[in-house]
């Protein structure tokens, strides 16, 4: 007598069998081969528009991020741009007079590209410190080391530019005298 | 989901495979070395099994033939990682049932609870296949939609593909014993759906 779990199981091969021949047929390979063409096109073309969207976005926030600063200059952010030449400097005599002083400032904020008002200090203590109105283009750095060397010769200097005229106090360093 | 063509690629011509009775070790070390040729004969080796299996799991033809090429393009893309010692054929069940599994998830995701057992017309009956008619079949059909996943899967590799044991449970990554468990379990489920008389 025939076990009913064999001929179960017997029935389940057959019937599992005839509902599996209601499936799709297999695949011909010629589609997958196209089906993988097309996925490797499709990435391609993904890849060619992701560098796309990519430069966009460098071209786009570039600007934004580090705009040009007025007079073509750029902003503080950006790593500085010595735009004066700091080697043109030179140090203004000691015995030099007001107008001389003026002239000089005046070459040299041109020459950096600062506008013609500024306050200059000097002191024993503190060396040169500057404020210039504005935002500039110049490397306050190169400003620093050039004014230090244009008033090298002078131990105090309390200098007041506005549109290119001076008011000035000087006090020559000892070591300049005699 | 890709649209079903299968009737119309039918008529297509065949690739021209340099030997269709490669051995499947020979096909993997192929597929492994990126061999366009390689794929195209394992399509010609495991297509109408994969389609068969795929289509019982699912219970939808499209959705069925859909995931069979998904599995060869994952085949493709995962050869590099089989090694000699790889076989073949449970390999690439593996792969089928991980896309039959997705599949499943992504519809369970869009249709929520709604699990459709699709009711398709039979076709004609084979009159040498008397042992099973079509109001069992109908039965079969339901009560496999209803077998959890994990036995439908054993089940299907066992009693349809034919795969031994050591076979099944290296398709699905189990223990041999696992699958022996999975279907007896399976078998009992099936049987009391089917034949709720016995109980």
């Amino acid at each position: 007598m025939t076990d009913p779990h064999d001929r179960f199981e017997d029935d389940l091969r057959a019937g599992l069998s005839r509902l599996a021949a209601e499936g799709p047929a297999a695949p011909h390979a010629d589609r997958v081969l196209r089906r993988l063409r097309r996925r490797a096109v499709r990435r391609a073309v993904f890849a060619a528009a992701s560098v796309a969207v990519l430069a966009a976005i460098v071209l786009t926030t570039a600007p934004l991020l580090y705009p040009p600063a007025p007079g073509g200059g750029i902003n503080p952010g950006v790593p500085p741009v010595v735009v004066a030449q700091q080697s043109t400097v030179e140090p203004l005599p000691p015995t030099t007079d007001s107008r001389q002083v003026e002239t000089t400032l005046a070459r040299y904020l041109a020459s950096a590209g600062a506008p013609d008002s500024m306050l200059v200090t000097k002191s024993p203590a503190d060396g040169v410190s500057f404020v210039v109105p504005g935002r500039t283009a110049f490397s306050t750095q190169a400003m620093s080391r050039d004014l230090e060397t244009i008033f090298q010769n002078f131990e105090q200097v309390n200098v007041s530019m506005r549109g290119g005229k001076a008011a000035m106090v000087l006090l020559r360093a000892e070591r300049s005298q005699g | 989901m890709a649209e079903y063509t299968g009737e119309e690629d039918r008529t297509i011509e065949s690739p021209g495979l340099e030997n269709p009775n490669d051995r499947p070790e020979d096909l993997l070390a192929r597929l492994r070395q990126r061999d366009h040729q390689a794929l195209a004969g394992i399509v010609e080796q495991h297509g109408p099994a994969l389609s068969r299996v795929a289509y019982l799991y699912l219970g939808d033809a499209h959705a069925a033939d859909d995931v069979v090429q998904e599995t060869f393009v994952a085949a493709w893309d995962g050869a590099r990682r089989t090694t000699p010692a790889t076989r073949l054929q449970s390999w690439i069940f593996g792969i089928l049932l991980n896309r039959c599994r997705k599949h499943l998830r992504s519809l369970a995701r869009r249709r929520r609870r709604e699990r459709e057992v699709a009711v398709r017309e039979s076709s004609p009956a084979d009159p040498s296949e008397k042992s099973i008619g079509l109001e069992r079949l109908d039965a079969l059909r339901a009560a496999l939609a209803q077998l959890d996943p994990p036995l439908r899967e054993v089940v299907i590799l066992r009693y349809e593909r034919g795969l031994s044991v050591e076979e099944t449970a290296a398709a699905l990554g189990i223990p041999e014993g696992t699958v022996k468990s999975q279907c007896h379990a399976a078998i009992e489920r099936l049987r009391r759906r089917m034949e709720p008389e016995n109980d």
